[in-house]
């Protein structure tokens, strides 16, 4: 058949052209509906969702579960020592004979003891200064491994938690007086005093309020490792010019003195103020607070006449008291929302007359030449003297396994040669009378430091963590807000138990 | 179609995935917390049903937040529509001065929060900062600290809004301009007619993205009030957060966050719907 160009051209377009409908028409055979992608879609969008939750499950089930004890089934030989009675000539006869027997046995692979310590540091290096420690404790006992772990303070409380729920937290930690409560109120904590030789530790020179501030809820949970307190630090210089001779003694007088040298139309205020929850706790409030016998749940350490630990006295005449002067100092102070350090700042500027500092700012006097500092104690109120305190604890887990190395480890630390190297590097102030350390009894500020040691004494430890921004806020609304004081007050103490019992704190 | 499953497997498993592990399944989570008490990591969460949901609303702290971010959002929202706007349509062309403002305006938006925060604590300060010479407590001040906040919030994003305007303005055909030049309107005018009009979904966009961010504002107040003084700049973001961290009450903190969302999802909706009413 001949065909001509053109018919040729339209036979080869229309071949083409089936050839592209077929494929049109096998792709849209494989074409999907929307409804059929989407629900395809959403049913991998399940499936991954619920895989990873699986995942996740299985992994946090790995990750906390508790190591597993192996034990192994060994077969050894021993000698067997038996009696048998035997008949020698139809006579019982007893003889002793000596044999080899196996014998199969279930034992526990021998492990060293090995007790291990997590600790938030406070040097520089606070593997380098333990290392001599750990080698002291292992050359006395050398049966015994020891692992110390420096935890930065930011992963240690997520570290600890999580370590206690799931049954790998360390043997022996040291806890600040606030995690040591939550962790004894838990249940999870050693009570020191069922150990032996608790009272050799007992009797050792510890200071008072360390070492009372060391129990919950009637049990010893840990031994004073260090301490810390808050005292009022002075710019003499306006002191003087002010003509105001001794730093004051009570409230009453710290009133007088503020009203002499604030000025300021020339920028100087008497007192330093900062707002917000952490100046509850280190500054003025909480001294003057139970100072005036206006006491919140769960607060330890130097004790009030005529209140428990636990009573909660905020809401009383004594709370109203102790706020009215908090008002009245307000009156003397710089004004602004300002923090803790921005206060500070405002001090070594020479623009503040007073102001409370816990001991890491004594350093500073130093970048200060300008600045001629001195300290005075907190003043007095109606039913004592009291500063806020802390103290860092040696506390046991019950958790460990190693109880009797853990507890031997804990006495070594804590003991005075070994504590004392850890306090000369740290530049923390001892919580047993027999420590003295260089610095602070001939150093350059030694005056100030031992104004310092002494307010050891006073302290009393509150459970901040959990109430400190509800104290804050009232102190904010109080002073800086014009709120009514009873009422406020109040609704403070209602706030406080609410979170006391929904912390799972038990009164 | 097991072929299929395993393209669309291939295809949608990983954003299915990163999409189900990082939002819905923390959500779902959260709503099952919200029914329960529990303390955090080393407490069981004990289930208490609709309990945490009854006290919130007899809660006088939650509603103080609600107030607080009402103040807040009523402060900025007309800030970071009106002056971007006007920066935009000022600066939208392309000489030297015009590309420097748009250079400053942005600047901020390239900074953490936290380090601008900072800087205006220090702005704010009564005794050393230049609000000492105006004798000014304006964060120290229960009835203005919000405000101050609320402007921090407005410095940062400025640049963004203004940008988002820009992009909105660029999209605008160049002739309609141009025809209303030729038929005598003047600037305000095409402001009124041309610009403004053809720029709604992007004001939509904007007004709704700045509801939805500022309803949530947590970075600004946490660097620079933490929430006070007292209580005054406590937003129902930072409420969760001093819930969750400083009462340990989780369970609780995760009732707030479900409301939260429900009260942002029905604003954002009904800005929404407006502003497609509008059209």
């Amino acid at each position: 058949m001949d065909l001509t160009i053109n018919e040729s051209k339209q036979n080869l377009n229309t071949t083409l052209m089936m050839g592209i409908n077929e494929k049109v028409r096998s792709m849209n055979k494989n074409k999907i509906s929307r409804r059929e992608a989407l629900s395809t879609a959403a049913k991998v969008a399940i499936g991954s969702g619920v895989a990873i939750v699986v995942a996740g499950g299985v992994a946090a089930y790995l990750a906390t579960r508790p190591p597993q004890v192996v034990e192994k089934i060994v077969t050894i030989e021993k000698p067997v020592e038996r009696t048998v009675v035997t008949t020698v000539a139809g006579v019982p006869t007893t003889v002793i004979e000596t044999r080899r027997e196996t014998v199969v046995q279930t034992a526990t692979p021998t492990v060293r003891p090995k007790v291990t310590m997590w600790k938030g540091p406070h040097t520089p290096d606070d593997p380098g200064v333990y290392a001599p420690i750990v080698q002291a404790f292992k050359s006395q006992n050398p049966d015994i491994d020891v692992e110390f772990v420096s935890v930065p303070w930011d992963q240690l409380s997520a570290k600890l938690a999580s370590g206690v729920a799931s049954g790998t937290v360390c043997d022996v930690a040291y806890l600040p007086s606030v995690w040591m409560y939550q962790y004894a109120n838990q249940g999870a904590l050693v009570e020191l005093e069922t150990l032996p030789n608790f009272n050799e530790v007992k009797s050792q020179p510890y200071k008072s309020t360390p070492w009372r501030a060391g129990q919950f809820m009637g049990h010893q949970y840990g031994i004073p490792y260090l301490s810390v307190a808050v005292v009022v630090m002075y710019n003499k210089d306006i002191f003087e010019k002010a003509g105001v001779g001794q730093p004051p003694k009570n409230w009453e007088e710290l009133i007088e003195v503020a009203k002499q040298i604030h000025s300021p139309d020339k920028g100087i205020y008497a007192l330093g103020m900062p707002l917000g929850w952490e100046a509850y706790v280190t500054h003025w409030c909480s001294s003057l607070l139970y100072s005036y016998g206006a006491n919140v749940p769960l607060s330890f350490g130097k004790p009030i006449p005529g209140v428990g630990d636990n009573d909660m006295t905020l809401n009383t005449d004594a709370g109203v008291e102790g706020m009215t002067m908090m008002k009245r100092m307000w009156e003397y102070s710089q004004k602004g929302k300002l923090t803790r350090g921005e206060v500070t700042d405002l001090f070594f500027a020479g623009k503040i007359g007073m102001v409370p500092h816990e001991s890491f700012t004594v350093p500073l006097l130093d970048k200060h030449p300008e600045i001629r500092a001195g300290v005075f104690q907190m003043p007095e109120g109606p039913v004592g003297r009291y500063t806020y305190g802390e103290s860092g604890y040696i506390s046991i887990f019950k958790q460990t396994k190693n109880l009797d190395a853990t507890w031997k480890f804990a006495r070594f630390i804590t003991s005075r040669d070994q504590n004392k190297k850890y306090l000369e590097a740290s530049y923390l102030f001892p919580a047993r009378d027999d420590i003295e350390i260089e610095e602070f009894t001939k150093g350059k500020h030694a005056d100030i430091y031992q104004e310092y040691i002494k307010a050891v004494e006073h302290g009393r430890y509150s459970m901040y963590s959990i109430y400190g921004e509800e104290l804050g806020r009232m102190q904010d609304d109080i002073i800086a807000g014009g709120a009514d004081i009873k009422s406020t007050l109040q609704r403070t103490a209602e706030n406080i138990m609410m979170i006391i019992k929904a912390s799972g704190f038990k009164l | 179609m097991r072929s299929k499953f395993i393209t669309y497997l291939i295809f949608f498993g990983p954003i299915s995935s990163f999409i189900s592990g990082l939002l819905f399944v923390p959500i779902i989570a959260n709503i099952w917390y919200s029914f329960h008490r529990w303390q955090g990591v080393g407490s069981e969460p004990i289930f208490v049903g609709l309990e945490n949901y009854i006290a919130l609303f007899s809660d006088s702290d939650f509603l103080l937040t609600l107030f607080n971010v009402a103040r807040y959002v009523s402060f900025i929202l007309p800030l970071v529509v009106l002056v971007p706007l006007f920066l935009a349509v000022t600066f939208q062309q392309d000489d030297k001065w015009s590309k420097i403002v748009r250079s400053v305006v942005i600047f901020p938006f390239a900074f953490s929060m936290v380090v601008e925060g900072v800087l205006w604590r220090w702005v704010y300060q009564p005794h050393v900062g230049p609000a000492s010479l105006l004798k000014i407590d304006i964060i120290g001040n229960y009835a203005t600290a919000i405000y101050g906040v609320a402007f921090v919030a407005f410095w940062q994003a400025m640049g963004f809004y203004m940008y988002m305007f820009l992009a909105g303005i660029g999209s605008i055909d160049t002739a309609l301009y141009e025809s209303a030049k030729i038929d005598g309107a003047s600037s305000l005018q095409i402001f009124r007619y041309i610009t403004l009009p053809l720029l709604k979904p992007t004001l939509a966009f904007v007004v709704t993205m700045a509801l939805i961010w500022n309803i949530q504002t947590f970075d600004p107040v946490f660097v620079v009030t933490h929430g006070g003084p007292g209580f005054s700049t406590l937003t129902p973001v930072f409420y969760v957060y001093w819930l969750a961290f400083n009462r340990q009450d989780i369970g609780y903190a995760s009732t707030v966050a479900v409301i939260l969302l429900i009260i942002t999802l029905i604003i954002a909706s009904i800005s929404l719907k407006l502003f497609q009413r509008g059209e």
